[in-house]
């Protein structure tokens, strides 16, 4: 498949046009000598030059997973003919993955990513831009995509009839799902549930999002009617921006606690009358990548995710003005 | 921007948070309300009322009672085991302790997680942790869980054996077990230090009795009486092992479920597979025991389960209407690796066939399973081994051949001969290759034959599963191909479907060509068998381990063959590095040939 000596001139980007493009794929492929492709998806990267290197490191994170064409779009405001740097990245294992760079305006990244789209396959739009979508650009590649991931909160991106809507805060509270999972696997904690009133969240920083985002999947998953019961506040952890740092679970005289500790660690104690447990649990890192790379790895729309955005979307003590992008 | 984490600009001040170390361990039950509430707090939410909020929906009025064994005893109530670390621990009932009160009927947080089940609190006991497959597989597999959050510390690791080793020392082998192994995800150093520190070790004669009473003392004083037993142990040790658990009363599930899991092989033929089961269901109720074969936790042994049911194109074309022969291959490059005493006995009849390769054909052949039914995928490689013509006798000659390496030469080294090699006796019998012709005697498949081969020191290491469609009835066009679908086990995991296409020209002719899907552009790297497998065990999912009646038909296929070759004749030798003896062609047929892999 892949020789055992690379010519380092197949891995330099090369510039082309978005006509051009595809052809001079074509030739990286050539030159390498590999027959050998897989059309895995489509992952379009929108972005700003900012943030160029952190997606660009996000994707390289992804170790050629999941998607086999990575096209990141900066926007940036010009009207000129568009050029694209086209490179094929070398991930482990002896594979590689397309990647193509486009700065343009949105009018211009619209006409010029469709094209590049590898047919048939799975597309995934990441909007890794901090302005707010608002031109036809989404709008087509919304069209177009089987996932979207954004900072679903504050973009107001919906739910759509043809993408699974996705955000990365999600991932990064998996961990803490699943620890709160662990608490309810004993016997004795479902005994509990039918009495549990409350939830008192603490996060790190000033990013709430991820934290009501959690408060309302516990309070959809216990068949709370609405968001009353769930008490979302800020609290000096040690951890990362957003990062949760309790959680307090309680009624009907039992209490179940997680709370993060030193190096990685979820401690738990849940406590009832004539009862209760201790137990720790590892926590996952989980940086940008591995992150993007959960919500890559199923294409399908996450019910359960979206029913919590819905209910923080709802409530309105979180309301945030946003503007809608249909 | 929409990104995880910001440390260099959001990290919280260390210096805000001044909690002891002692604070950190343990959450502090009595901050049930806070003090910074946004927003919430002034509502009410911070003390919510009861009558805001309705009842979970889990708390419905069908509610069912757990299961509960017959002549199990009532629940122990044990709540101040002192436990490592100082911590006192209460000990948590598992699922057959639960009082006859109504209960919701399951956790509605695991409904939404893509894992439907986590382990209980348990105690994970593996005999014959020092040896091999120990320090190669299991640890990393138990570690790559821990790493992972998917073992809690609730499920407490007890090494069991001979050599005498401090805490600190086991600590030491297992760490070096984990560095040393190619198995082993990425290390997070603190979550080494943290796993290390859950690890327990005892030492101990396994045909003396103080060491089960050892593993009875740490079972008692654990928060859970639930067990896994793990025997990574030579087949003889077995029912030594089953004695001395069931003596101290370890096998008895009055408190918490209690799990033996033992590796291949089960027996050395029928009758002592017979005779092993009926040993260990002395004490043990089938249902406890988890045969373990490893070629099952395999991702792309899945896979073949997930491409033939999750497509609807492959049913139609999958009977032996449209389907030639099926081909199933294991082979491997390297020779004894030092394990002449064990495979002088076991051969490649027991080492492979009986359990890896008719698994393997037990699920290309199957009907789908009912969906739902944890039983289901056993009940139906079951009746595929059922209905498997067992060799006799009278049709070795027929539909098996075996061989044994000779010397030859691989990857331009020389090689010796299998008898030549330290350990094996100079007039050793014992098959290295094995290829035999199997038919499955039902209506899908009659009439279709399966070619099962595997054998050692063969040009490479590749296992796969190739379905060989059979060729137009008619073609317009010479030299046709049959179309062959291949599953590709290890290695370069994938499937790939060989078709004819017409060549670039102005005649008209076909040549095959092949559409090839490798695993690896999933990118991900594939999970252990081991940890997919232990994770089962732990959480009572036995789906992927063969049951009795699996093992039992297994070996009633194949104990002609032991019966007919052992002290019988000799195999015909083969050159090491070739595809094995000339008569595994003959067995193929006219009109047919080993795929070239």
């Amino acid at each position: 498949m892949t020789p055992a000596a690379v010519d380092p001139t197949c891995l330099e980007p090369r510039l082309s046009t978005v006509r051009a493009a595809e052809g001079t794929i074509s030739e990286l492929w050539d030159c390498l000598g590999v027959q050998t492709r897989a059309a895995t998806g489509n992952l379009v990267a929108l972005t700003e030059r900012m943030h160029l290197k952190k997606v660009e490191g996000a994707l390289a994170g992804l170790q050629g997973r999941y998607v086999g064409r990575q096209i990141i779009g900066v926007l940036e405001g010009s009207d000129d003919t568009v050029e694209v740097q086209v490179s094929l990245v070398p991930q482990e294992g002896g594979r590689y993955v397309e990647r193509l760079v486009l700065h343009a305006s949105e009018d211009q990244l619209r006409g010029a990513i469709l094209p590049l789209l590898r047919p048939a396959t799975l597309n995934y739009i990441w909007w890794a831009a901090e302005r707010r979508p608002g031109g036809p650009l989404l709008t087509e590649l919304t069209e177009l995509a089987d996932k979207v991931i954004c900072d679903s909160l504050t973009l107001d991106i919906r739910p759509g009839r043809h993408y699974a809507l996705a955000d990365l805060g999600w991932p990064r509270l998996s961990g803490w799902r699943e620890a709160l999972a662990q608490l309810f696997d004993r016997p004795e904690g479902i005994q509990q549930l039918p009495g549990l009133q409350a939830l008192r969240l603490t996060y790190a920083g000033q990013n709430p999002l991820p934290a009501q985002l959690y408060g309302a999947w516990v309070a959809d998953t216990l068949g709370w009617p609405d968001l009353g019961g769930v008490t979302v506040e800020s609290e000096d952890c040690e951890r990362e921006n957003g990062d949760l740092c309790r959680v307090e679970l309680y009624g009907g005289g039992a209490h179940f606690v997680l709370e993060a500790g030193e190096g990685g660690v979820i401690h738990a104690q849940a406590e009832w009358a004539g009862g209760g447990f201790q137990s720790s649990l590892h926590l996952r890192r989980l940086p940008l990548a591995a992150g993007l790379a959960e919500l890559l790895a199923d294409a399908r729309p996450h019910t359960a995710f979206e029913r919590a955005w819905a209910r923080v979307r709802s409530e309105p003590r979180w309301t945030v003005d946003l503007p809608t992008v249909r | 921007m929409s990104t995880q984490n910001n440390k260099a600009q959001n990290k919280t001040k260390k210096g805000a948070a001044q909690k002891s170390k002692a604070q950190k361990a343990k959450p502090q039950l009595a901050k049930a309300q806070g003090t910074k509430a946004q927003g919430a707090k002034d509502q009410g939410a911070g003390k919510p009322e009861a009558a805001k909020l309705a009842k979970p929906a889990v708390a419905s009025s069908k509610q069912r009672a757990a299961p509960k064994a017959s002549g199990q005893k009532e629940p122990r109530q044990k709540t101040s085991d002192q436990q490592g670390g100082g911590q006192q621990r209460k000990r948590t009932p598992s699922s057959q302790d639960l009082p006859a009160k109504e209960a919701p009927t399951g956790n509605p947080f695991r409904d939404v997680m893509r894992r439907q089940s986590a382990p209980e609190p348990a105690n994970l006991v593996i005999f014959g942790v020092t040896g091999d497959l120990s320090r190669r597989k299991l640890l990393p597999a138990i570690f790559g869980l821990f790493q992972d959050g998917l073992l809690s510390s609730a499920v407490q690791v007890l090494g069991v054996g001979r050599q005498e080793m401090s805490a600190a020392e086991f600590q030491g082998f297992v760490e070096q077990a984990l560095r040393e192994s190619s198995e082993t995800d990425e290390i997070d150093e603190a979550s080494l230090g943290a796993f290390l520190g859950t690890l327990a070790y005892r030492a101990g004669d396994l045909a003396g009795a103080e060491v089960y009473a050892q593993v009875a003392s740490f079972c008692e004083q654990s928060e859970t009486a639930n067990a896994l037993f793990y025997l990574s142990l030579p087949p003889s040790l077995f029912i030594t092992v089953s004695d001395g658990l069931a003596a101290q009363g370890l096998h008895q599930q009055g408190e918490g479920w209690r799990r033996l899991v033992i590796e291949k092989p089960f027996g050395r033929d029928l009758q002592s597979a017979r005779e092993l089961q009926a040993q260990l269901t002395r004490h043990w109720d089938e249902s406890q025991i988890y045969r373990i074969d490893h070629y099952l936790g395999k991702e792309t042994v899945q896979n073949l389960l997930a491409i033939r049911f999750g497509n609807a194109i492959f049913e139609p074309l999958w009977n032996r209407n449209l389907i030639d022969h099926v081909q199933i291959t294991a082979s491997e490059d390297l020779g004894l690796e030092g394990r002449a005493g064990y495979y002088e006995e076991a051969g490649a009849v027991r080492d492979m066939l009986q359990n890896h390769l008719l698994q393997l054909l037990a699920l290309t052949a199957m009907e789908p399973p009912a969906p739902g039914s944890p039983d289901a995928l056993r009940d139906e490689k079951a009746k595929v081994l059922q209905a498997t013509r067992r060799i006799t006798p009278e049709t070795v000659g027929e539909v098996a051949v075996r061989g044994q390496y000779a010397a030859g030469t691989l990857y331009g080294e020389r090689l010796a001969a299998y008898k030549d090699e330290e350990g094996v006796a100079a007039d050793s019998r014992t098959a290295t290759y094995v290829a035999v012709r199997l038919e499955v005697d039902n209506w899908r498949w009659q009439g279709v034959p399966f070619f099962l081969r595997t054998g050692k020191r063969l040009p490479k290491k590749v296992t796969e599963i190739a379905v060989v469609f059979k060729r137009p009835p008619l073609s317009i066009f010479p030299n046709v191909e049959r179309n062959v679908l291949a599953f590709r086990i290890q290695p370069d995991e994938g499937v790939s479907l060989k078709i004819s296409s017409k060549m670039p020209g102005q005649e008209m002719d076909l040549r095959e060509v092949v559409m090839d899907f490798r695993y690896d552009a999933f990118g991900a790297p594939l999970e252990s068998p081991y940890s997919r497998l232990l994770l089962d065990a732990l959480t009572g999912d036995a789906s992927l381990f063969p049951r009795e009646e699996e093992v039992m038909e297994s070996w009633r296929i194949v104990q002609g063959l032991l019966d007919s070759w052992e002290g019988h004749g000799h195999p015909q030798l083969y050159t090491s590095g070739t595809w094995g003896p000339d008569d595994a062609d003959r067995l193929i047929g006219e009109g047919r040939r080993w795929r070239r892999l």
